[in-house]
């Protein structure tokens, strides 16, 4: 697989987002750093809740107004801060050079509009076309992602196409304006296993040819093993682990990224007992002092119940931009230890 | 635990009519959504159902349920046919048999207290006393991880997990001897998946229940199954065992299926069989071997246009593929 990685493109420093609630202002991103390299993959995972979609939403400025609103922090996209643009000059960012995929496919496509509708108004949105050919870029974007019959399927509404189907015209509509940077929230959650590996093959295929940076939002370890290069944990609104994909994979730091790993069955072997990671993540209005995985972690000693651990570097023999918010760190020979 | 049979499907067809125009309305065809099923299941076990979106593994499970009625053969519990049940039989059944769904968020009505939710099944079926329903109620919580306590709060004051916590109970209150368990933890998060899991499996040691399992995840199924059948535009194509399985699968549609699973680890690397072709319609599904059209495999024109029935492959004692290379 010929892939090249390329110079750093989007460099997320210490993004803070603010929940406004009944029951007081809550942070559930909360200094999120994140970097990432032209052409390569950054996959982002962490229980449900800790924040991975709203982080991807505060770097595009489109979190959920008026309860949420990012407060701090840098986004910078090709040595620009994207927080101080204007909201007119974020409109062309989206969807241009970045573009989403969002957790749902049935919410990010209009009903209303057929298929080719849709997508040539994406492209007229962001690329100097001719009206005239719009709906050849259109139907040259969908056979991009592998629809079957382009020229009949620009004719079909949403509800005409499977699952699988609206999955890759969504991919077709946030790939059609050549952008830099596709963050892709969970695009592949509702496709069964045939369907789902067409697409990731399709995304490689593409990075390959483009040279296309991802931000891949997903809870599937199979997926990050296949299509990330780097990974970043979150846990209740920070990042408590980062690093290349296989130093993840075979000497995780922090306690939380081994249990992740402990708890998916794989269909390789037979596993007499999983892992469970006990009780649930902190809710927002209500972090423990010290460190916020305490409570779940059994290395958990009495300077945690006290401080939240600071990034430590991992001595790896990948010499790496391995780093974990854990204690044991301290110790360079820490690797946390498979059961 | 006895190695005596619970679940037998016979011959067991589900056709869904398609109908066209809105007053007179006529059939224009048929979805053959299970054409043609037979399997067995004995006490304790986990039997797995695997396949592409829209193979079948849902009606199955709806025809072991009664929650449809088969076109053609019979589906057998105990030795009675489950669609002819009448009576005390019925109710004797309702109580046996219990299913939990994929969607932690619908399945529970949002109105009823978990206490109510959970009694249901005994409400209708036994003639209780109120403390006696209590004292269930309390057990089966604990059994599956929550307070009794928590028997007043409402669906909406729950997690994700919890509210699968909720159905599994409320699933198990009737001292069920199998539970249908369709995609119980595809809607969850990795974390609480396992907690679920692992719920389920000390559940089938404590009390010898038969799982019917969906789950698309075959990582999954290779936890929690004894037994898998793969299925294939309504008809199973391979049934083994889990371990024979995995370790060698002979249907060349099961090898493509297991090779577009994702390896668990990023130095893994599968050889992909790509299928060409979209899945064909289970409206008009090909003649002979219905996956003929996309075998890469295929073994000549025997496989247009004869059917292959379930047979042992060579050299096993249990394992059962549908093919005409074997
Ligand atoms: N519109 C909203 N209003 C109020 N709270 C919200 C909203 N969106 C998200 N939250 C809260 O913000 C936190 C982070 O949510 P987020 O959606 O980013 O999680 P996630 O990691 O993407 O989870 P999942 O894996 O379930 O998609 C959660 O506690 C969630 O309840
Ligand atoms: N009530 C119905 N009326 C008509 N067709 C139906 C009905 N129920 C199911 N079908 C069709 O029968 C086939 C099998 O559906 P089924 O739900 O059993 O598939 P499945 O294997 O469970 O799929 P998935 O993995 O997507 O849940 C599909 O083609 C489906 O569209
Ligand atoms: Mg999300
Ligand atoms: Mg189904």
């Amino acid at each position: 697989m010929a892939k090249i990685i390329g110079e750093t493109i989007l460099q997320v420093e210490n993004l803070q987002t603010e929940l406004h609630t009944n029951i007081g202002v809550q942070r559930p991103v909360d200094g999120v750093s994140l970097s990432l390299r032209q052409g390569e993959t950054l996959g982002i995972v962490g229980e449900s809740g800790c924040g991975k979609s709203m982080t991807a939403l505060s770097i595009l400025g489109v979190v959920p107004k008026p309860a949420a609103q990012v407060v701090g922090g840098r986004v910078m996209f090709n040595g620009q801060d994207l927080r101080t643009f204007s909201e007119q000059q974020m409109r062309r960012i989206r969807g241009g050079s970045i573009s989403m995929v969002l957790q749902d496919p049935q919410t990010s496509l209009n009903p209303v509009y057929t298929i080719g509708g849709q997508v040539t108004e994406a492209i007229a949105l962001h690329r100097d076309v001719p009206r005239r050919s719009l709906m050849s870029h259109a139907i040259d974007a969908l056979r991009q992602v592998r629809v079957a019959a382009p020229e009949q399927r620009v004719k079909d509404y949403p509800h005409q196409m499977s699952g699988g189907m609206k999955q890759r015209v969504s991919g077709a509509i946030a790939i059609s304006c050549d952008p830099h940077v596709l963050i892709a929230d969970e695009p592949t959650t509702a496709l069964d296993v045939t369907i789902q590996s067409q697409y990731l093959r399709l995304l490689r295929e593409i990075q390959e040819k483009t040279g296309l940076s991802i931000i891949f939002i997903t809870h599937d370890f199979g997926i990050i093993a296949n299509m990330c290069d780097t990974v970043a944990v979150m846990y209740a609104g920070r990042v408590v682990e980062s690093g290349p994909v296989r130093a993840i994979f075979d000497e995780p730091r922090h306690p939380y990224t081994r249990a992740l790993l402990n708890s998916v069955p794989t269909m390789d072997r037979h596993v007499k007992r999983l892992y469970s990671i006990p009780g649930q993540p902190p809710a927002l209005w209500d972090r423990p002092a010290g460190c916020w995985y305490r409570n779940r972690c059994p290395f958990a000693e009495p300077r945690c119940e006290t401080q939240y651990p600071p990034a430590i570097a991992a001595k790896n023999t990948a010499g790496s931009n391995h780093v974990a918010n854990c204690w044991k760190l301290e110790d360079s020979t820490w690797i946390t230890p498979k059961s | 635990m006895d190695n005596t049979e619970i679940l037998r499907f016979e011959g067991v067809k589900k056709h869904f009519p398609i109908t066209k125009g809105v007053i007179f309305s006529r059939q224009a065809g048929q979805v053959h959504a299970v054409d043609g099923i037979d399997l067995a299941l004995a006490h304790g076990q986990t039997l797995a159902l695997v396949g592409e979106s829209g193979c079948g593994k849902t009606t199955t499970a709806r025809l072991a349920l009664r929650l449809e009625t088969p076109t053609d053969g019979r589906v057998m519990v105990d030795g009675e046919d489950v669609h002819q049940l009448q009576g005390a039989a019925l109710k004797r059944y309702r109580t046996r048999v219990q299913a939990v769904f994929q969607d932690p968020w619908s399945s529970l009505n949002p109105r009823m207290r978990v206490r109510d939710i959970v009694a249901e099944t005994l409400r209708v079926n036994f003639s209780l006393s109120r403390s006696e329903i209590e004292q269930r109620v309390a057990k089966v919580l604990l059994d599956v991880g929550l307070k009794p306590e928590q028997a007043l709060n409402y669906p909406h004051e729950f997690s994700g997990g919890q509210r699968q916590r909720v159905a599994i109970a409320s699933a198990l209150i009737s001292n069920p001897k199998m539970l249908i368990l369709d995609e119980p933890v595809s809607a969850l998060d990795v974390s609480i998946r396992s907690q679920i899991m692992n719920l389920l499996q000390d559940l089938q040691q404590q009390y010898g229940m038969t799982y019917l399992l969906v789950a698309h995840d075959l990582g999954t199924t290779r936890y929690m199954a004894d037994w898998l059948a793969v299925m294939y535009l309504g008809r199973i194509v391979e049934y083994a065992t889990v371990d024979s399985l995995f370790k060698e699968p002979r249907n060349p549609y099961t090898k493509a299926l297991f090779s577009a699973a994702l390896p668990d680890h990023p130095d893994k690397r599968r050889e992909e069989i790509i299928l060409t072709g979209e899945v064909p319609s289970p409206i008009d599904p090909p003649s002979g071997c219905s996956f003929h059209p996309r075998c890469p495999l295929k073994a000549g024109s025997i496989c247009e246009q004869v059917e292959p029935k379930l047979k042992l492959a060579p050299g096993t004692k249990n394992h059962l593929v549908a093919c005409h290379l074997y």
